[in-house]
């Protein structure tokens, strides 16, 4: 069959990379920690599809980059000039000295495992979201780079900067006002069209792929990398991997990360997870990516987060509590919201930039510990998504409560090679 | 509880027959993939209640799939099934779909459908399953490692070290993975001795595995390792040791430690201090304290780092050292301190305020903020009036707004007047920020300040300050103005002053007042912020034109037409009215009036592609088919199919957009001009949205732009018209048809009337209920309108024919003598400019949109040709002629479905309405109480008290019902069904509990008498229901004696009534129903008034 002819290449090819890689001399020069703060970062990016294009625009200066596909490749060469080294393993590119800060802008299946290469490396770590695939990859980044004592940062920045979706104003104004109970508690935060948080469904994946040739500028193997070998269609990869669940999840995977984790911030939940999650949505198919309708979310302390993704609660608040709501457009039933607002003391200082985190050696803003919590908000839903039931999980184990298939896609076997 | 019952279910299943049911197994994959978890789940149990044989059935039918697809029933149903049996609590369950897997696997099959059965085997595969995924490493090693890993067995380990004797390569890999799930002295041996293997890869992938056990066998094959390859083994050896050290095995870092002064690089040495701090005892701490003190600055950092890490590190030992230590070391152990809450660095950092260095000192105001809170504040204060480096200056007032709030604001303007004026702008940030409106007169100097930050900064205060001010506190900064940006900070200033005001025109009048005569410049800088119509009038009559393009309201559209007619090659004029119409204030239909409109204006590429662009934010019908036009222009065909697919794809939350033959057949030729590579996204959005689209429905032309196809004369009126004899009405119509022309033209794509008569145009079909959409255009004192069903009229006339009381505008139900007949606001478009009617037609009640505004909002339409009658229920759309010139085009209609709809699923799956949204044909009983209204059965407490009950003709034995219903507070009904039409339902038949259940009335009920319960019978589980007030759908299915309820898709009931009630009722009472297996379903009033909508019914065998 052919499948298992591809597979064979893809060994020889796999073979080639890794004795390629053994005898590569490493030098490493200073290192984490050791930067002046009048210094300039160096940065790469491993990923230079329509994403890590983006990063080109982020701080630092840009030494290095990295991608499967030869096309992207030379379009990222072209834009990023002469001197910018190229590479089509990232394996390669962590052994470069004199890169400070590694992008990730890869599908998010290689997020886990890219985080925890660059993490041994030494460098420090500015990853794209959803931040990982699984919660199990999650807690490996977490354990690497609290290791290595890398700087990690997810590139979402709702939590501390721009106006938030729907309201109009940033984070702050409203992290005041929750902080300050004045909505009470606990707190109920719905994520809909009518709070200004539009789900995308476009990422819906199809479930009929015929196998088409391999672009000979795909470098598909490390495309799927640790992803279950699927035959190549151009479905699958570039901007439309998020329809499938060995890739992605979707619309929750694509924006999930982005309304989240203002929520979870709010919450003051960034140390802790959901006791459970409810679903309501079509049984999903095992390979591509449905709709919902609902997603729900409890705390331990009744504080909930609602994904209403039908939109089905024309009337819903952003944030409803006890005593007061506030809804799209910052309007609330609290009297005399904006004086209030002006009156409250800001909220606790956050490192907002990343070279300010990684000169300091403190903790970003949004970083692998708060992040990985959000990012298991996306995974509960993807989990109880694919099983199709509600679940109930510890946030402490961060294992989930009398459900062996739900504890099954806490960690996800990887294909050939890798492993986190 | 459910699974045990289903456990039993299944027993008696695989006992009683060892052969399951074909025609079940394709009834249950006819309803994949399910519409809901509860769906989901009851599907997945009747599969599992089929047997383990069914598995290699369907199994079988994978092979009918092309290769690459998985779009089978089966896959839903297999993949649903693994995951139904992998939640924990029925090992009955488990084994048996286990068996049926494992079955199925061992049945002949194609490679890929194996790898499918394999992987989805994983969530409940054991020990049963071994000897099966043994057999298939040969053929398809990785997915049959993988789950046999995931068994986590001894025998599974077995296994597993077998494959690593007897596989190779690729395979190989997957089995030492596997193999490194488990910490048997036996796995690590096998790994060890791989660690050495030929294969570099394979050698790699071992170690990795090796570095994360904290065997010492490990450590020592990784420091093996280390030797020949010390890129790798160096990496792994730090890895592994830092987690053994995390779980409280210490003994290796001093082995570690000397190995990497050996032969590591810098990174890893430091990484060996940190594992000593944070790790080691006693004297080598002592040591560390010492290194810190002399040990080079990469040493210090990496101590710094262990101390902001773990908490358990004392920190005096090394702040004795604090004044020895370089300044970035210092600023590490400031922040250091700041995370670890020590708070003798208090002082440190206090001392530290006025160090030179601008990166400690930004340290110690952030680490003294931290530590002393609220106390910093007098420190922060003498920071901000005496710092001159900006950056430093930044932090400290970051770190002062943390600690300024309600009860000391008051400090704010203290700081502003005492800092030096290089560190005003800042602060007067923050008092922006904090809304000190007290402080706008302050503003005055600062915003004539010499210094150019204070200045911007003191500008961009006031639009936050403007709010405790009036206008005339304003009006001075006026002149103060010398840029573009600040005059819009003034403006922005006084818009948020007038959106204090509900009519801007009391906040304009005042100001006209004062200043209208002396100060027209100042005023006209101002009002194009303000706007309003008294503010228009006074700019037009002061004749300010730049006042004009400066607009920010649309009011102003109209005279800036009139500016562009006369100057068609003005883009300052065409660029303020195209900025204009994408004002959010506008009604969309407005919006696409003014685009057509200024469309012929745009001279260039660049203008048409933005007035393009504009069109495709408009989610309109008549966009579209404008767009649709433009796809034949090449300049801007890209943009336009750009705009129209954003046009038409579907909400956020919503299923369908725009939908219907026409919008289809343009969406696909926008797919034919849109590009693979730049427009990707959307057309694979585009793709999937076309795969879907329903032709059926939305909008249909009823004009063709080119003739009167599809119109015909007026004969007579309607009830004239129904009493004539066919020959004689055909032979009027002839007539009729025949005049057309002395009044009807067609000319520039526009219906045109230039008669003198009264003979309307009607449309040859007759339409029910529906939504129309006609652009309309008269003359000077035009009269005209819209009759609907043959029935005058939504009124058309020129405003300015006040003495037939026109200045109400149009839209209104002219005719109407009981209900509203005049529009609700006037939305007209100047006479001779085209304006949209939206007009929405159901039952007998009206709603009208002029120009996308709400004119008639849900009126009765009376019967004009007779007054008893309610207006027709059909007719045709006619467009009145009275002796004016009129033009009508772009006339489409939407024919709105008015009985309850199926949708296809529930077609194709044989549902069927019994409630026809009108009468009450098809249903007997109390037909007083129970009333149609809106399409909805609704039950008032009426001449019986809504005791009634209301039964369907028709009898059911098995069946799935399902409805909507909406409740009242304390509202009581039932569901009955089995029923027979006499006697009480609850015990006669069976009935299913409709109740409001939070009302306080309630309080003390019975478990099975909660919503949902089977009355008396089955206690339903609680929480399903929507709060009172909204609607709640509700599904009822019955089989024999088993009964299954799911409301708003939560399963409430799912019982046996023969089981549930062996031991008795719970409420004691005789049910003689019990043995009816068949009779009437029907509602069961209880004197409350409850709503019921969109009923319908499946009959199952």
């Amino acid at each position: 069959m052919t499948e298992r002819r591809t597979r064979r290449d893809f060994i020889k090819k796999s073979s080639i990379a890794a004795g390629l890689f053994s005898i590569v001399p490493r030098h490493v020069l200073g290192g984490a920690g050791f930067i002046a703060p009048s210094d300039k970062l160096t940065k790469a990016i491993i990923g230079v599809g329509s994403m890590g294009m983006g990063h080109f625009n982020y701080e630092g200066e840009l030494v290095a980059i990295c991608d499967v596909d030869k096309n992207h490749l030379q379009k990222a060469a072209e834009r990023a000039g002469a001197g910018v080294k190229t590479f089509s393993d990232f394996r390669e590119l962590l052994q470069e000295p004199g890169i400070d800060v590694v992008h990730i802008a890869t599908p998010p299946h290689w997020h886990g495992l890219i985080s925890v290469a660059a993490a041994e490396a030494g460098k420090d770590i500015w990853c794209e979201k959803p931040m990982t695939r699984t919660i199990g990859e999650g807690l490996a980044v977490q354990k690497a780079v609290e290791r290595a004592g890398s700087m990690f940062r997810l590139n979402t920045w709702f939590r501390f900067t721009s106006n938030l979706y729907g309201m109009g104003v940033p984070v702050k104004p409203i992290k005041k006002l929750v902080e300050n109970r004045v909505f009470g508690w606990p707190l109920k935060i719905t994520l809909s069209a009518t709070t200004g948080f539009n789900w995308k469904f476009y990422w819906s994946g199809r479930t009929d792929l015929e196998p088409y040739p391999v672009p000979p500028e795909l470098d598909y193997d490390m495309w799927l990398g640790p992803a279950p070998f699927k035959p190549y269609n151009p479905d699958r990869v570039h901007i439309k991997f998020r329809g499938y669940w060995d890739y992605d999840g979707g619309g929750l995977g694509d924006m999930g990360q982005h309304y989240m984790d203002p929520a979870q911030y709010l919450l003051e939940k960034d140390h802790t997870s959901p006791v459970s999650v409810q679903v309501d949505a079509p049984q999903q198919h095992p390979d591509a990516v449905g709709t919902w309708r609902r997603l729900e979310y409890t705390y331990a302390d009744g504080c909930k987060i609602v994904l209403d993704g039908a939109n089905q609660d024309k009337n819903a608040a952003f944030i409803e509590g006890p005593q007061g709501k506030l809804y799209k457009g910052m309007r609330s039933d609290v009297n005399n919201l904006d004086s209030l607002i002006a009156s409250l003391p800001d909220p606790e200082p956050q490192i907002t930039t990343f070279s300010e985190s990684v000169k300091r050696r403190e903790k970003f803003a949004l970083n692998e510990m708060n992040g990985h919590r959000s990012c298991t908000l996306i995974n509960l839903g993807v989990t109880a998504l694919r099983l199709g039931r509600n679940l109930n999980f510890n946030p402490d184990t961060q294992r989930f409560e009398d459900d062996e298939a739900a504890n099954k896609m806490i960690h996800q076997p990887m294909r050939g090679e890798w492993s986190i | 509880m459910k699974k045990r019952f289903f456990g039993i279910l299944l027993l008696v299943a695989i006992l009683s027959s060892s052969i399951f049911s074909q025609s079940k197994l394709d009834t249950v994959l006819m309803n994949l993939p399910a519409e809901s978890t509860a769906e989901l789940e009851l599907y997945m149990s009747q599969l599992a209640a089929l047997g383990p044989s069914a598995i290699p059935t369907m199994a079988q039918q994978l092979k009918n799939r092309l290769p690459g697809k998985f779009d089978l029933k089966e896959h839903y149903a297999l993949s649903g099934l693994a995951k139904y049996a992998g939640e924990s609590g029925d090992e009955a369950l488990r084994n048996s779909v286990e068996e049926g897997f494992v079955k199925a696997i061992d049945s002949e099959l194609d490679l890929e459908s194996e790898v499918f059965l394999i992987e989805q085997l994983r969530y409940i595969a054991t020990d049963k399953s071994l000897a099966s995924l043994a057999s298939k490493i040969k053929s398809i090693c990785e997915p049959a490692i993988q789950t046999i890993a995931s068994i986590e067995s001894e025998k599974a380990l077995n296994t597993l070290l077998k494959a690593l004797e007897e596989n190779q390569g690729y395979c190989r890999l997957a089995v030492i993975k596997a193999i490194g799930g488990y910490s048997t002295p036996e796995a690590i041996q096998a790994l060890i001795e791989v660690s050495t293997d030929r294969d570099v890869q394979i050698r790699r992938v071992a170690a990795e595995i090796l570095a994360e056990s904290t065997d010492s066998q490990a450590f020592n094959a990784l420091m093996s390792l280390a030797k020949t390859d010390p890129t790798l083994g160096n990496r792994l050896l730090i890895k592994n040791v830092s987690i053994q050290a995390g779980e409280g095995k210490t003994n290796k870092i001093q082995d570690l430690t000397n190995h990497i002064n050996a032969t590591g690089d810098l990174q890893q040495k430091t990484r060996c201090i940190e594992l000593q701090m944070m790790y080691l005892q006693n004297e080598e701490q002592k040591n560390l304290q010492k290194l810190f003190s002399r040990g080079t600055p990469e040493e210090q950092m990496a101590i710094v780092s262990a101390l902001k890490k773990d908490a358990a590190l004392p920190l005096d030992p090394y702040f004795k050292y604090f004044d020895k230590v370089p300044a970035k070391i210092q600023s590490g152990l400031l922040s250091a301190s700041a995370v670890r809450n020590y708070k003798p660095a208090i002082s440190m950092s206090r001392a530290l305020l006025t160090n030179s260095d601008p990166l400690l000192k930004i340290e110690a105001i952030r680490t003294l903020s931290r530590l002393a809170g609220s106390e910093s504040l007098p420190d922060l204060q003498k920071v901000i009036v005496s710092e001159k480096d900006p950056t430093v200056l930044k932090i400290a007032i970051s770190e002062l707004g943390h600690w300024v709030g309600e009860n000391n604001l008051d400090v704010l303007p203290k700081i502003l007047r005492e800092a030096p004026v290089e560190n005003k702008a800042q602060l007067i940030d923050l008092i922006a920020d904090r809304k000190l409106s007290d402080q706008l007169p302050e503003m005055e100097s600062y915003l004539l300040s010499s210094n150019a930050e204070v200045r911007k900064a003191a500008f961009n205060a006031l639009p936050s300050l403007a709010s405790g001010a009036t206008v005339t506190d304003l009006m001075p900064f006026i002149s103060i103005a010398e840029t573009p940006e600040e005059l819009e900070l003034i403006q922005k200033a006084f818009s948020e002053k007038a959106s204090e005001h509900a009519d801007v025109d009391s906040l304009v009048l005042p100001l006209l007042n004062t200043f209208g005569e002396s100060s027209p410049t100042l005023l006209s800088k101002i009002l194009p912020a303000i706007g309003g119509n008294s503010a228009l009038a006074y700019i037009k009559k002061q004749n300010i034109q730049s006042a004009l393009l400066d607009w920010k309201h649309p009011e102003a559209i109209p005279e800036l037409f009139k500016i562009l007619a006369a100057n068609p090659d003005d883009k300052d004029v065409f660029g303020s009215i195209v900025k204009l119409i994408n004002h959010p204030e506008l009604p969309v239909d407005q919006r696409v009036l003014y685009l057509r409109k200024i469309l012929p204006f745009a001279s260039n590429l660049e203008e048409k592609k933005r007035v393009i662009q504009l069109l495709g934010n408009t989610r309109s019908q008549i966009a579209f088919m404008v767009l649709r036009d433009l796809l034949n222009n090449d300049s801007v065909k890209v943009e336009a199919a750009r705009s129209l697919v954003n046009i038409s794809l579907p909400p956020a939350g919503e299923e369908f957009g725009l939908i219907g033959k026409e919008i289809k057949a343009g969406l696909m030729q926008a797919d034919t001009i849109l590009d693979d590579g730049a427009d990707a996204y959307t057309t694979s959005i585009l793709r999937r949205y076309l795969s879907i689209i329903p032709e059926e429905g939305g909008f249909k032309s009823l004009f063709n732009g080119k003739d009167l196809a599809g119109w015909q004369g007026l004969v007579e009126n309607p009830i004239a018209r129904d009493t004539m004899f066919a020959v004689d009405l055909l032979a009027r119509q002839i007539e009729a048809d025949a005049k057309i022309p002395q009044n009807w033209k067609v000319e520039d794509g526009a219906i045109v009337f230039f008669g003198e008569g009264y003979d309307n145009l009607c449309t040859v079909e007759s339409y029910r209920d529906f939504e129309l959409l006609v652009d309309w255009k008269i003359t000077k004192n035009g009269d005209s309108g819209i009759y609907l069903r043959g029935s005058p009229q939504v009124q058309i006339w020129d405003t300015s024919m006040t003495d037939i009381g026109a200045e109400v505008g149009s839209g209104g139900l002219y005719n109407n003598q009981e209900n509203e007949s005049k529009p609700l606001v006037v939305a007209d478009n100047a006479v001779g400019e085209w304006n949209t009617f939206r007009i929405i037609m159901i039952q007998d009640k009206v709603t009208v949109y002029l120009n996308g505004t709400l004119v008639t909002d849900r009126v009765t339409l009376e019967n004009y040709w007779n007054r008893e009658l309610p207006i027709f229920r059909s007719g045709p759309i006619e467009l009145q002629a009275h002796g004016t010139n009129l033009q009508f085009r772009d006339i489409y209609i939407r024919e709105i479905e008015s009985a309850p709809e199926l949708n296809n699923r529930e077609k194709s799956e044989g549902y069927t309405t019994i409630f026809n949204g009108i009468n009450l044909d098809g249903w007997v009983g109390n037909k007083t109480d129970y009333i149609v209204k809106d399409g909805e059965i609704v039950i008032y407490p009426g001449g019986s008290g809504g005791h009634g009950n209301l039964y369907t003709e028709k009898e059911y034995d098995n069946f799935i019902i399902r409805f909507e219903f909406k409740l009242t507070p304390g509202a009581n009904n039932g569901l009955g069904i089995h029923a027979p039409l006499e006697g009480d339902a609850a015990y006669v038949g069976k009935e299913i509990q409709i109740l409001d259940n939070s009302s306080p009335i309630y309080a003390n009920l019975k478990d099975y008498q909660y919503h949902g319960s089977v009355y008396g019978l089955v206690p339903a589980a609680k929480g399903a229901l929507k709060p009172v007030g909204e609607w709640n759908s509700e599904e009822v299915r019955v089989k024999g004696n088993q009964i299954w309820v799911t409301v708003n898709n939560k399963r409430i009931v799912f019982d046996d009534l023969d089981t549930a009630t062996r031991n008795g009722t719970l409420d004691g009472k005789e049910h003689p129903g019990l043995k009816r297996l068949k009779g009437h379903i029907g509602f069961l009033g209880h004197g409350s008034e409850v709503h019921f909508r969109n009923i319908r019914i499946k009959e199952e065998n």
